[in-house]
Parts: structure tokens; C-alpha cells; sequence
């Protein structure tokens, strides 16, 4: 049986056949991994554990592994080193930030989520909804007067002015 | 579950059965812990307006009856901090005389600032507090009730004639309440007009969100009583027992507990509220605080004590010095171990502390934009300085903890009534 903390490496399989190899101490990032770990029997005596990602592509699976070997690396994981090579790690194209949102899901990597979450936060904050569904490419699937029925309900939200105008 | 909200559901659900084939970037079927996780981290404000986005995020919104027990789950910092509620500010009324309107500002949302309108009957009301979306509020006939003020909600409270030594003294018609006969202790008795008691009756006010209850200062500042919130005016309020010479400052409720500063540098702690409640209707009840936490080892002689929680769980006394009704110092000391040792410090670390009229409160403000870290959030309550001119210079702003400095809100501006004060924005 592998154990998370007798497995030296575990190879991750993505969807489209590209394989990485992580050490055993970065892999304990994914809790799905470790309980993958913990379940498997079958693995071999080598130390060695393979996954396969079925819903992942290589490209994102580069950019989830990437994370990992970071944030495991405990000599640069401190303070603000780690947060400037966050903010630069996230800024990515929306379309990569939604597969990795849901890659950090799948492989339930805690970090990886609390980042990839507080990106798509940061892009919502002082838009009104016509615009984060512009942003997003999100079509509008609410009848006109659902949309209605919703706005009545926390009119507030919709007005307001900026502090410079009412001062 | 509202039929609208399953309408909904049902529909969204067929809309997801179609598009299961095939994997594309679709921010609309984000599954629905994840949308959790990203509404945690946003103002009520884009709360709000990220449940109006479409179907999904909508229902993701829904199902959560209280955004700020939300936010409390979420590890990272509370990006909601309070509003300033204030008056309309007499340039920007433009002949408009609505006594009703007022104007929230919030320093989370870019500085945004928007108008909204008191319920028409309490347009001469007092605010004496204000607690998770509630503003605690005491009408001309200094009866109090809790308003939410963005959603219009309202819930009264059990009648000012409830509480012991008050008694309502009507007009010749028996009809209206022209005063009130407040009894200081047998033989001397003294009528307050209904304006007068308005102002001074009640002190401070906070509402237990958790458990339903109110709790306030009360009796022109000398004792505390709890009632429940839904109660109405068919209840009557429950009178704690705490010995004091001079008078209460500030009360506070965390976790099943109230705490209240009393003028002799005492904090009582209260437990058990709800059967408290339950045991005051029969009489005879023990009502005495649970534990009494000791004063300060050191003499202090400023004007306003508050107690607060701080965000990691440590009791906060919080000291207030003014000086002709201006604020020039805070001192803050935190609890060390059980509530005999308390130590001043310089630092509350990446938090700030929002006081007043306001449930006294510590929030992590790490990456809130407009909000600066280790200050104090001061609103003007000073509650004779108040009655006494109310066209005055309010006393309000921020001061730095660890350099002493104060800068001030509405410095020169006249005429801020009602006085400003810190709310918490919430659902009702």
C-alpha cells in the first residue's frame, strides 16, 4: 500500500497524454491526491504512484504543477516573496483562470483555490452585472422580468455615486 | 423555498443537462462551491450584484440566509467593513426636505456613496445603535425598534412601560404619552417630556443576532435589559442585574456571551441570555452577571470605556479621551489569560477598530482597499454633547494606534444631525 508519506514520486497523467512527475512531498498539496495515495493498493513497492487526470490538459496541469512545486518548496514559501510570485502566477488570461479554478477543484488543492477564487472576486468587485457578464462571456438567462424581480429586491445595490461627486 | 427561486433551479438544470457534452469555458455552470468560494471574498454591495449575473450565481446567493455568518466562514479578511450612515449633507439636498433621506457611505466599495430613506414615521426618531444590518431605533415616544434601513424591514420592541420605575403619564384625554414619571428610588420621582426622554432614555442598544435578542443600556445610562426580538410590544423587557455607581459605557455580545463595561472599570460577563428571558417573566430570578472581570491595575480618568472582541478572540478595553468634545487619544488594552492580567498595546496588528453608536467591533482589514490597518474608526457618541447642541462640529475619524495621530471626517462641517455613525451592512 502507498502512503502519502512513502511515496517519493507520483506521476500525473492529463487528459491529453502529458505526463508529470512531482515529488511525493508536493503531491500532499492535493487532498485528492493524498487520499488517491492512501486508498491505492495496487501501487508498486517502487514508491511510485500514478494518477490520470481525465478532465485536465496538459497546459493547465503545467501551470497546477508549477504551483505546487512552489508552495512546497518551504525555503520560498514565506511572506512576501511568496504573495509577489502569486499575484504574478494568477495573472493569467480568464480562460486559463477558469480551467485552473476547476483543476484546483478537481485535485482539491487548498491554496491553489483560495488564489485562483480571490482572482475571479477581484475581477467582479465594483461592476454592475451588465458588465461582469461581459467580462465573463456569461450570457444573461434571466427573463427581462426576472431581472426586474431581482433588482427590486436589493434596489439599493443598483445606484450610488463615487465619494468625489457627493463631497 | 420561494417558487420563484425553484422556477429557477428547474430551469438551470435543463440548461446543464444539454451542455454536459462537451468542456468549454462557461463562468455560468461553475459548480456551486466554488461560487461560494468566490462570493465569499466580495462586499454585500458585489454580492448583491453578482447573484444578478445570471441563474446559477443567482441560486448560489440564495440559498444563504445571512451574508455575514458567510463572510465568517471564510478565512480571508472580512472585506465588508461598516458604512457610515450620515445625513444628508445640506449642499447636496438641493431644496429637497426629506427629513427620512439619509446617505451611506462606504469606504470598501471605492467610496461609494448612495441615499437611502428611513421609514417615514421615524423621521424625528433617535438611532441608539446599530448591530448586523439593524439600526436600533427610539421613536418620539422613545419607544424602540429595529429598522433595517437598505431593506426597509422593521421589528418593535417591548414598550419603554415595561421597564421597572417607568411610568407613562398621558394627556388630559387620556390619549397620548406627554411624559414619562421615572422613579430614581422611593420618594423622589421626576417627570421627563417625551422629547427629553427620547434623547436620554436609552443609551446603547445591540442586537444579538444568533440568539434574537436585544440588549440595552437603559434608565439615562444606569442599567442593562434583554428582550427578544421577535417579542414585539406585547413583550417586556428583562432586567440584568449589575451593580453600579455612576453608570453603563458600552456593551458587547460574542459567542453566547454579553459583556458590559460599567463607569467603575468593571466588565460584567452574562451568560445564558435566552432562559434568562424565559426566567424573568416568573420574578424572583437570579440575575446577577456571570463573572465580573477586575479593572485596570492603573487610574484612568478619560470619558468613554468600550469593550470589544478582537478578531482572533481576545477582549479588548478600549479607552476614549476627548478634550472640549474632541477626540484626542485611544488606549487599548488586551486580555492576557483569564481576565486578571491586561497588558496596553501599541498593535491590534492588521485590524481596525470601528466604534461608536455602533455593536463595538475589530475587523482584519489586510487588502481592503480605503480601510488602514491598527486605527480606530471613531464616530461622535457623546450623547449629552448631542442633546445639548446638535447643529455642533460632530466628533468623528480615524486615529493610528501606534503613532497617536487622529485625522478628521466633516471637520468644519456644520450641522451633521443626526450624528454619523459605523452600521454593518446585512440582510434582514
Amino acid at each position: 500500500m502507498a502512503s502519502p508519506s512513502h511515496t517519493r514520486t507520483v506521476t500525473l497523467k492529463s487528459c491529453d497524454d502529458v505526463e508529470f512527475v512531482l515529488d511525493g512531498s508536493v503531491a500532499t498539496l492535493s487532498q485528492t491526491l493524498v487520499s488517491a495515495m492512501a486508498e491505492d493498493s495496487s501501487s508498486s513497492d517502487d514508491g511510485t504512484f500514478t494518477w490520470c487526470v481525465s478532465n485536465i490538459t496538459g497546459e493547465v496541469l503545467a501551470k497546477v504543477v508549477e504551483f505546487c512545486n512552489k508552495h512546497a518548496d518551504i525555503s520560498s514559501s514565506r511572506g512576501e516573496d511568496l504573495k509577489e510570485w502569486d499575484k504574478a502566477f494568477i495573472s493569467v488570461e480568464l480562460d486559463l483562470l477558469y480551467d485552473l479554478i476547476l483543476a484546483a477543484d478537481n485535485l482539491n488543492i487548498e491554496s491553489l483555490l483560495d488564489l485562483t477564487a480571490q482572482r475571479v472576486a477581484d475581477e467582479i468587485k465594483g461592476k454592475m452585472p451588465h458588465e461582469i457578464r461581459m467580462l465573463f462571456n456569461i450570457e444573461k438567462d434571466f427573463t427581462d422580468e426576472e431581472e426586474r424581480e431581482i433588482r427590486r429586491e436589493h434596489a439599493w445595490a443598483y445606484g450610488g455615486e463615487s465619494l468625489k461627486s457627493f463631497l | 423555498m420561494r417558487p420563484f427561486v425553484m422556477f429557477l433551479q428547474i430551469r438551470s438544470l435543463c440548461t446543464m443537462l444539454n451542455e454536459i457534452e462537451e468542456h468549454q469555458v462557461d463562468w455560468s455552470s461553475l459548480p456551486e462551491n466554488l461560487l461560494h468560494l468566490i462570493s465569499r471574498r466580495l462586499t454585500l454591495l458585489d454580492f448583491i450584484r453578482f447573484g444578478a449575473v445570471c441563474v446559477s450565481w443567482y441560486q448560489s446567493i440564495t440559498d444563504v440566509d445571512n451574508y455575514i455568518n458567510r463572510l465568517r466562514l471564510s478565512k480571508t479578511s472580512a472585506l465588508q467593513v461598516p458604512w457610515m450612515i450620515l445625513p444628508v449633507l445640506p449642499h447636496r439636498l438641493r431644496g429637497n426636505k426629506d427629513r427620512n433621506l439619509r446617505t451611506i457611505f462606504s469606504l470598501s466599495d471605492g467610496g461609494k456613496t448612495f441615499n437611502f430613506r428611513l421609514p417615514t414615521h421615524h423621521s424625528s426618531s433617535r438611532c441608539a445603535g446599530s448591530s448586523d444590518g439593524w439600526l436600533l431605533m427610539v421613536d418620539e415616544l422613545s419607544e424602540m425598534s429595529m429598522v433595517n434601513p437598505i431593506y426597509g424591514v422593521e421589528i418593535a420592541l417591548p414598550s419603554i412601560a415595561t421597564h421597572p420605575n417607568v411610568t407613562p403619564k398621558h394627556d388630559k384625554h387620556g390619549r397620548r404619552v406627554e411624559s414619562y414619571n421615572i422613579m430614581w428610588r422611593a420618594g423622589v420621582e421626576e417627570d421627563w417630556p417625551v422629547w427629553r426622554a427620547k434623547m436620554m432614555y436609552y443609551n446603547k442598544a445591540i442586537f444579538c443576532r444568533d440568539i434574537d435578542i436585544v440588549a440595552v443600556i437603559h434608565f439615562f445610562g444606569h442599567r442593562i435589559a434583554i428582550a427578544r426580538a421577535g417579542d414585539d410590544r406585547r413583550g417586556r423587557w428583562t432586567e440584568l442585574e449589575f451593580p453600579s455607581n455612576t453608570g453603563f459605557t458600552d456593551l458587547m455580545y460574542h459567542g453566547g456571551r454579553l459583556y458590559v463595561f460599567n463607569d467603575g472599570d468593571q466588565v460584567a460577563v452574562f451568560e445564558d441570555l435566552p432562559s434568562r428571558i424565559r426566567r424573568g417573566g416568573g420574578g424572583g430570578t437570579d440575575q446577577s452577571p456571570t463573572r465580573i472581570l477586575g479593572t485596570l491595575s492603573k487610574e484612568w480618568d478619560g470619558n468613554k470605556r468600550y469593550i470589544v472582541m478582537s478578531s482572533i478572540g481576545r477582549l479588548l478595553r478600549v479607552y476614549r479621551t476627548w478634550r472640549r468634545d474632541e477626540t484626542m487619544d485611544f488606549e487599548v488594552f488586551r486580555m492576557d489569560g483569564d481576565g486578571c492580567d491586561w497588558v496596553q498595546v501599541k498593535s491590534i496588528g492588521d485590524c481596525a477598530l470601528f466604534l461608536g453608536v455602533n455593536h463595538s467591533l475589530c475587523l482584519p482589514v489586510e487588502g481592503v482597499s480605503g480601510v488602514k490597518r491598527n486605527c480606530i474608526y471613531f464616530t461622535d457618541d457623546h450623547q449629552e454633547a448631542i442633546f445639548v447642541d446638535r447643529h455642533g462640529v460632530r466628533d468623528l475619524g480615524v486615529f493610528n494606534i501606534e503613532d497617536g495621530s487622529v485625522e478628521r471626517y466633516f471637520h468644519k462641517q456644520q450641522c451633521l444631525f443626526p450624528p454619523p455613525l459605523w452600521f454593518m451592512p446585512n440582510l434582514p
